[in-house]
This record gives C-alpha cells, structure tokens and sequence, in this order.
C-alpha cells in the first residue's frame, strides 16, 4: 500500500483557531473558583515596605533594650552565645548550639552572627532575626486578609494592631523564640486557609513546613501539629485522611526525629529538655503564680493572662459574626469550610491550656511572652469574623477597640512586676518611662543586668593582649561570651578540647571568668583551676573590676595568670578561693 | 502485507545509502556533537591531569587537598539540590489545562501527517498489546502511518508482527508498516530511528516504545502544540508514568520519580527556557527540525537527551504536554540497575559530548542553559556517584568519630555540607510525599518516605555506568519488558491520571 504524505496543514489550523477564538473553545480549563468572594482582594506589595520599615523598627527597638535599657533575657543571650560559639569562635562547630531547646532561633542567628561579629556589633545577631521574623509575619497577615476578602484598609488596621502591640514589639527584639513561633503560626493558617479554599498540594506542603518551623523552634508546637493534622484529615476524603494527615505531619515529624537523633548520638540524651525540665519542675516558684496549684487556680491565671494579652478573641468567638461560623459548624447548619475556625479556637486555646498544665506540673513559670500567639490569633479571628463584609461597621468596630485594648493591657502587663517579672521585663518599661525600680519589683535578682555585663566585658577587653585565652562557662557568663570585641581569645566549654585541657597542670589559659556558688559544666572546673596549683612561676591573681553585685545571680570574678610573687606567703594568698556566694538559685 | 524489503539492486545501494546515514550521517556532519569518538583528546588529558593533581595532592597535602575536594562536591550537591527545589517550588502548583479536550475539536482536514515510530527488539510477547494501544489513538487514518521498527534477524518479533497483522483484528493493515533496519552495528535504538525516520512520509514525527500505552488523543494534542507553539518549536514531550505501581516497592519508586520528573521538572526547565533532556519515548516531533539536527545519535545511549540538548543548541526549543502514555515500571531490582545504568551511562556520554568545548556549549545554549545542563545532564549520575563516599564518610564519623573526618569538614565546609544533607535531603524527600499527595494516591505516600532506599539502587547503577563508560560506552543494555501485564489496570489508572474536562 502507498501513502501519499501530506503537509502538516497549518494554514487549516490556523483559519480554524482563529474562527473558534471567538467562542472561547480555547480558553484554559476553569481553574476552582475560590469558595469566598475575591471581588475585594487587594495587593499586598505594598506591604512589603510596611515589613521593611517594621523590620528596621523592630531592630532599633531591641538595640535599644540592649543598650539603652540594659536589658536582655538571659535565654536569648545564651542563644547568641551559641551562635557565636558555632560561627565565630575558637572552636567552632555545630554542636555549640546546644540541645536544651529546640535548635531554629538559634540558627537563625549563625548566619547573622558570622557577619556582626566580625564587624564587632555581634548584638545585632541577637535581635535582628527575631526582629526579621515578626516583619515577615506582616505581609503573611495581610495576605490571610487579602484571602478572606477582608477590605484593604481594614487588613490594614488590623496588621497595624497586631505589629504595634506592645509585646509584639517587644518579642521581635528580644532575640527570643515567640517571634519565630509566631511568624510560623502564621504561616501555618495562611497555608490552611489557602488549602480549605483551593485543596492545592502546594498549600498542604506549605503548611507541613511551617508547622516544621514552629516544631523547631518550640515544643509547644506538637499539640499545633496534631490539631492540623486532625483537621485536614477531617476535611479529606475518605481513604485520604492518613495519607493527607501523614502529609502535614512529615516534615514536623522529620525535624523532631532528626533533632532527637542527633541530640542522642551527641549528648546520649534524646530528650534532654524534658529531662531538664523535670529537674527543674519542683523548684519553679515565683509570688505572680498561684500558691496552690490546683486546676481552678492555674486556669484562672492561664485565663486572665490570655484575656489581658487578646481581650477581644471572646467577642470575636462569641459575638462577632464568628462564633457562628463555629457554631454552626458545630450543629452542622453551614457545613465544613467553617472548620477555620474551629482550627483557630482549637489552636488558641491549647496555648493556655498547656501552660496551665505545665503550671500544675511546677514545670513552667508561666511567663507572659508564652501567650503572645493569642494576639496574632486574635487578629486572623477578627479577619474571619469581618469575611467578605465591605464596611467595618460594629462588629468591626468593636474588634478594633479590643485589638486596642489588648495593646494598652499588653503594655501593662509588660510593666506589671506583680506578673512579668519571670525574665525581668519591667525594666524595659522602667527605661522608657524613666522611672526607678520599685519594692514591688518581686524578683530582680533573676534578672540579668545587662550594664553590668557589658562594663565588665569591656574592662575584660580593654586588659587583653594578643596571646591571652580566657577561659569561662557561657552557661554562667554568657553576656561576656557574647559582647567580647576578642571571641577567638575565649576558651569556654562549647569548646571541644575545653574541659580535657583543663585536667592539664598547664592548661594555657591566661584570663579566668568565674561566677562561684553558680552552676555550669565548666564553671565549677575552672574554680578549682584557681584554686590548685599554678603552672611554674605564675600565679592567679583576682582582679577588681567595675560591679553592681546586686544585679547578678552570683557576682563574677576575674582572675588573671600572672608571674608568680616571689615569697611564698603571697602565693598562698592569692591561691585562695574566693567563698562561694548564695543565690538560692 | 506491507514490508520494506530490498528485492532490487537499487533497492539495496539505497538501503544501504540510509543505513549509512543513520549510522554515521551525525557523525559526518557534526562530529563534534557525536558520541562515536567518545572523550576526545583534550578531554583525556584534562582527566588524567585532573586526576594527577588531586593524587599528588593527597600525597603531598592530603588535609588540604581533601578539603577542596569534599568543598567541591559540597557546592555540587547545594547547586543541584538548590536548583531542583526551586523547580519543584515553581511547579508544584502548577496545574496545566489538559489540552486533549481542545485537541479532541481539531477538525481531521487541520491536522498534519503523524508518523509513529515503534522500535521494538526481541520482544515479540508485548506486540499485541503494543498494537492494540496504537489502534485506540484517535487520528483520522488517512493522516496516520505506524512504523513498526524492527531490527532485521530479528526473527522472532517480525514473525509475530506479520501474524497479528495477517490477523489484522485492530483493522490497523490500513496505516500500519514494518520496516526492517538491516543488522548492522551499532545495535541501538536510536539507528533504528534514524534509519526509520528516512522513510516515514509525516511532518509530525512520533515515538512510542514497545511497551507503551498512550493516551488515545495525544497525537492530536501534539500536533496542536506543535501547530500554535511557533517554528522554533521543536518537540513537545507528553508525560510519561506507569501503569504498575502497585506491583512492588520498586515500581512505587519509580512511578514517584517519574511523576516528580514529569509534573515537576520538565515543565519548571521548559518554564526557565533551559534545555531539556528529553524522555526517551512520546516525543512529537517537527519532521524538519529532527531533520535539521541530523537525527538521533546513534552512538549515544541516552540519544534522547542528547537530542533534546542538541535542539537548544540548535535555536530550536522543547514543550511538554499534558498528556500521558501509560509505561510498565520496571519492577525486577537488577532489570532496573541495567536499565538505569544505560540511562547514567548516556547523560554521562551526552555530558562529555556537549563539554569538549565548554566555550562554544556556553555560546550555543546561554550561560544559564550551560549551567543547567552541567546541573541536570551532569550532576544526576554524579551525584549517584558521590553519595556511597559521603554515606561512608556519615557512618564513620557516627560511629568512630576519626579525626581525619573532622579534619575534612571545616567550619566553612561542615555546614553547608550538613545543610544539604539534613534540609536538602529532607525536602526531597518531602517533594516525593506531595508529589504522592498529587497523584492521589495513599500507598505512593507511603512510599514517599523509603525513597532513600532508591538513592541506593541508584548508586549501584550509577557506578555501573561509569565502568562501563570506560570499557563498553556504545553497549545497549536491553532492558526487558512485559513483566507485567495487567492490561485491566492499564485502562483503569489512564483514567485516573489523565484528567479530561
């Protein structure tokens, strides 16, 4: 048989395209039409210069507490410390990190850290991502608003709330873990709201990883996890629920299994936080927490400090348009999409809730900052409550009084000695009223003074010659750690060779920072270095330096190699250690 | 009957003539862009200078020396995972119109001639079901012709070809051809294609293999792409998956990989303009543009993306389809290794092919396109090739903690390092469980996460590629097909992947 080969007819094709056009038979198969009205969606570029200018704020802010307001958690110095250990150290390497919490805040500072330190403001590390963290979390908001048909200057007024709220500002600059914490809860509901609207694998995808994000950077996040995952198995179709639940869940899973492998083969413990905070549970006390710790008394406090932190989220489940998408969930009227919010009130209330349990189990000193989730929680229940409606009217309204007076009560709260004095946050608010520290303030021999650390730092440094090598417990005096201009002349015990160079008669350290009667792996080894026998033809001499003690847990000691006195009186006498201070910590 | 036999004297100088230029017409023209010569010269040198450098280093400063090496195949593992994950970002959402329902519309007198090519070997136990799927494709018959390409003492396949055709129970004798590729060395696929192609008379020229099972409306949904995709418009590439996956934990794998491919990267590469290593099977061609280029490599055992390479450099570019033929997974463990060697073997071929001049490369497919296609056509089997040492040197460090390891891993070194190992492999490992998710099916998730256990497979066929790069670089490893044959599943699974309006 013979073919005759034809042409490949184009001109054909083309006069039947363009007679076809017309009738839209070429348009793309309709994507999903988004379940919510889209007519308001706005854009949110212009929310990314509301972010940068919020970044630069932020950073101000906590450069601010730093050096105008002496003021630093201790936590977050320590973290800083750790990252300076891995980036720019002596020794450096990653196990620095350290296993007590859950890794991400604290590598988040390396990359920040190998360049601050090296230009000598390693401060900077400390709060910068914690300040870029709650800038990123403004333009997520937007974008939650923008997909729940929320009119633009109303998203705008609530994102406004949300990144001026006292706490807000004052978690981004404190090189603590709430603004990472936060920035992925925010993710997480951007991707699940994205998800219940469109049931894209990208958006459950998006939302695995930021529940990732949150599960390394607190534990807390793992009941969040177990919530989601819940609550997309339910809106999945049947014999997809694991699939789709095991989805969510992989990447939190991943990161936790990865963590506690490592922290096992590195420490031989997996779960060195918990068994941590089960040292600690019987000795957690403090006047702002209730004497009795009965369910009624730590639910009460849980439940006041949520009130005072997110006043308005009542009116917004109850009252505001919300609590029938919640209910009506619940009794079935208006079907699934309304799972939104119960993913919300599921999420916000398990942040209480386990710190209450956490308070029962005197494992948890029941600190504000761990309520600040509540305030962006807040905020997407009021852009659920305000779905879809053109003007704010009341009910809109009445959440922007809420979102204001959660900002005053955020405020009063920081300020208030009688709550927040767990990680000595009045200071903060003492500094920029300019006011004096007062009786009521109930606990400030917890709070690290950062002043002191810093003057004692720069006296350190100002004493350093090239060769020199100090010696200290970051775990004790991680501010000196941190703030040294000399980081590759310090020796602590994130260091690998530091605690069997200390069993040598002459270990090479010229320069000691001791705090005595304190804790520490480290601390307590150079104390006897002090006290044993010097290498030939030195001695260690303790130096005066400029101190407020009262700020301290213990007060620091400096001590110095230096040649040794010729009469053996003097010799004795500089051997002798100092007696270890009280503290009752 | 309608065979290609040379019954004639000119008959048989003209069969010669073509057999001749599938053979070596690439290699006359272009020799340059053919696989014949393997390395060249300069190339040789270069090795064994590369290769002096790095033993006399380690003689000499081997702390040193070690380090850049290990930097090197650190920065290799970040840009290639680095690269992946961005095309994964941009596609994983990406959920192109079908554009069978359109093309279902074009009416029959608007579509070009469509010739299908079909190279089969020593397989005659799957032709039945080869031609049963090439009589569902819906395309006027008087505009179709099906060249069955057999190799000619191939006995046993032209027999059974000839006796289901005497049949003809698919009323295919209207359109169907065998064309017999006279026994001649190099036995590869791709000279079968190249001497087939001479005497297929379409402008859209078509490949299937043996085993696969296409969509019935994918030749007009080529011929649609090709037809609005402008001149430059060389190929389009239908997805390609399998219709197996459930037979064992092999055939999951693969199907993951293949989708993953498929749905992800190919159309994230076609989106960056970068050049595509084409699949070897439902290719549409332009008649004129696999003309321009001078046909298949013959030499080259992954002649499909050396094809697809040669397009870009060419000027011409590719476009995927969203349309599926239906493949078997390979599901025997040592049929893979084989098969997946070939495949290492001719990326590694159509790599050294395309860097004997890395200037004249660069000038011909942009920098950007040059660093992809080191990235993609390059790093696939070195990567394979590199794991088994950095597992070793995992396993060592975790269980003897030497010093020499941490003598290799500076702080520099160490973090990127561990950043490609623990974030990197997880979100690949991540890609693979939404890619599972995509494809809506619960024991592909499962899957998903012992895909690491594939790395391992890949490996082993990695590192016998690269022997036989050295020893046998123009040998075909057959692969062999019909391992399954659930013909039911075949048809139910085309209806749950290829989703029509």
């Amino acid at each position: 048989m013979t073919i005759e080969a034809k042409p490949f007819n184009e001109q054909a094709l083309q006069a039947w395209l363009d007679a076809t056009e017309d009738e839209g038979r070429f348009e793309s198969a309709p994507e999903q039409k988004s379940a919510r009205p889209t007519e308001r969606a706005f854009s949110t570029s212009w929310i990314w210069v509301v972010a940068t200018v919020a970044f630069f704020f932020y950073l101000g802010v906590g450069l601010w507490m730093i050096y105008g307001a002496d003021f630093a958690i201790g936590d977050a110095i320590a973290r800083a410390s750790s990252a300076r250990a891995i980036a720019h150290s002596r020794d450096q390497h990653v196990m620095a990190v350290g296993f007590y919490w859950m890794p991400l805040p604290a590598f988040a500072e390396v990359p920040f850290m190998a360049v601050f330190s090296r230009l000598g403001v390693p401060a900077l590390a400390m709060v910068a991502p914690t300040a870029l963290a709650t800038a990123m979390t403004i333009p997520i908001l937007a974008r939650i608003g923008r997909d729940l048909a929320v009119r633009k200057w109303i998203a705008a007024t609530f994102v406004t709330l949300f990144a001026l709220n006292p706490y807000t500002i004052f978690c981004a600059g404190n090189g603590m873990s709430e603004a990472w914490l936060v920035l992925a809860l925010a993710g997480c509901f951007a991707a699940y709201l994205r998800w219940t609207d469109k049931r894209r694998i990208r958006d459950l995808g998006r939302l695995g990883l930021w529940l990732a994000v949150g599960q390394m950077t607190r534990h807390e996040m793992l009941t969040v996890v177990v919530v989601f995952c819940v609550l997309v198995a339910i809106e999945s179709a049947k014999g997809r629920r694991v699939a789709t639940a095991l989805t969510v869940a992989a990447p939190s899973i991943f990161g936790l299994f990865a963590w506690t492998i490592v922290s096992f083969v590195i420490t031989r413990h997996g779960f060195w936080k918990a068994i941590l905070d089960g040292d600690v549970a019987d000795r957690v006390t403090g006047p702002w927490l209730p004497d009795e710790r009965t369910v009624a008394t730590v639910a009460t406090y849980s439940a006041t400090l949520s009130l005072r932190f997110a006043p308005g989220i009542v009116l917004a489940v109850l009252f505001a348009g919300f609590g029938r998408e919640l209910f009506g969930h619940i009794l079935d009227v208006d079907g699934r999409p309304h799972l939104r919010a119960v993913a919300i009130v599921a999420i916000g209330g398990l942040f209480p809730a386990q710190i209450a349990f956490l308070l029962l189990q005197r494992a948890s000193y029941g600190d504000p900052r761990y309520y600040m989730p509540l305030i962006l929680l807040f905020t997407i229940a009021s852009f659920i409550a305000l779905n879809g409606r053109p003007r704010i009217g009341g009910r809109g309204a009445a959440l922007v009084v809420c979102g204001l007076a959660g900002c005053v009560s955020s405020f009063v709260v920081i300020g208030d000695p009688g709550i927040s004095a767990v990680t000595g946050e009045p200071a903060v608010i003492r500094a920029l009223l300019g006011t004096e520290q007062s009786a009521a303030d109930s606990n400030p021999a917890r709070s690290v003074n950062l002043g002191d650390w810093r003057a004692f730092t720069a006296d350190l440094d100002r004493r350093l010659r090239p060769g020199d090598v100090i010696v200290l417990d970051t775990s004790v005096a991680a501010a000196v750690h941190l703030f040294s201009r000399h980081p590759m002349q310090i020796a602590t015990e994130l260091d690998s060779d530091s605690a069997q160079q200390l069993q040598l008669p002459n270990p090479g350290y010229t320069w000691a920072v001791v705090v005595p009667g304190n804790y520490g792996s480290l601390n307590p080894t150079v104390q006897a270095l002090l006290r044993g026998t010097p290498p030939r033809g030195k001695r260690w001499e303790k130096v005066d330096v400029p101190l407020t003690p009262a700020g301290f847990r213990g007060s620091p000691e400096l001590w110095h190699l230096v040649d040794a006195p010729t009469s053996p009186a003097l010799l004795t006498a500089a051997a002798q250690p100092t007696k270890p201070q009280e503290t009752g910590q | 009957m309608n065979t290609e036999n040379a019954t004639s004297s000119s008959e048989f100088f003209a069969e010669r003539e073509r057999l001749w230029r599938a053979t070596y017409g690439l290699r006359m023209v272009a020799p340059h862009l053919s696989a014949h010569n393997g390395m060249t010269l300069r190339q040789r040198k270069a090795v064994i200078c590369a290769a002096a450098v790095v033993i006399l280093g380690l003689a000499l400063a081997p702390r040193v020396t070690g380090i850049i090496c290990i930097s090197a195949a650190t920065a290799v593992y970040t840009a290639v995972i680095a690269v992946r994950l961005l095309l994964i970002v941009n596609s994983i959402g990406h959920d192109p119109a079908p554009v069978e329902a359109t093309a279902f519309l074009i009416p029959d007198d608007a579509l070009p001639f469509a010739s299908v090519l079909v190279p089969a070997y020593k397989e005659p136990e799957i032709l039945r079901e080869l031609l049963g799927a090439l009589s569902e494709l819906d395309y006027p018959a008087d505009r179709l012709e099906l060249l069955l390409v057999l190799e000619g003492d191939d006995d046993e396949t032209i027999a059974t070809a000839r006796e289901i055709l005497a049949d003809d129970t698919q009323g295919l004798s209207r359109c169907l051809r065998i064309i017999e590729v006279p026994p001649a060395e190099p036995r590869t696929k791709p000279k079968a294609l190249n001497y087939a192609v001479q005497l297929a008379q379409g402008d859209l020229i078509t490949i299937y293999d043996a085993e696969d099972r296409p969509h019935p409306l994918q030749l007009r949904a080529a011929a649609y792409a090709l037809a609005t995709g402008g001149p430059d418009l060389a190929c389009v590439q239908a997805q390609l998956n399998y219709f197996n996956p459930e037979q064992n934990l092999l055939t999951k794998w693969f199907t993951l990989e293949y989708t993953m491919w498929f749905t992800q990267f190919l159309p994230g590469l076609v989106k960056l303009g970068a050049p595509i290593p084409l699949g070897g099977t439902s290719n549409h061609f332009r008649r004129e543009a696999i003309m321009a280029v001078g046909g298949w490599d013959p030499f080259n055992v992954t002649e499909d993306a050396d094809l697809g390479l040669r397009f870009h450099r060419m000027g011409y570019h590719i476009g995927v389809i969203e349309s599926v033929t239906l493949e078997e997974a390979n599901s025997d463990a040592i049929n893979w290794i084989k098969q997946r060697s070939r495949w290492y073997k001719g990326y590694l071929q159509t790599w050294l092919v395309n860097l004997r001049h890395p200037i004249r490369t660069t000038r011909a497919l942009g920098l950007r396109g040059f660093v992809l296609m080191n990235l993609f056509v390059g790093g696939t089997p070195l990567l394979a090739l590199l794991n088994p040492i950095f597992w070793f040197l995992c396993l060592l460090w975790f269980t003897l903690q030497p010093q020499f390891v941490r003598d290799l891993f500076p702080a520099g070194v160490l973090y990127p390092a561990m950043a490609c190992w623990v974030v990197g492999n997880f979100l690949y490992v991540y890609a693979f469980v939404l890619t599972a998710a995509k494809r809506d099916d619960v024991r592909l998730t499962k899957a998903a996460f012992a895909i690491p256990g594939y790395y391992v497979l890949m490996s082993f066929a990695a590192y016998k590629a690269f022997v036989q790069l050295i020893f046998a670089p123009t040998y075909w490893e057959k692969t062999q097909h019909g391992l399954d044959s659930a013909t039911k599943a075949v048809i139910d699974l085309r209806d749950q992947v290829v989703t029509t309006p």
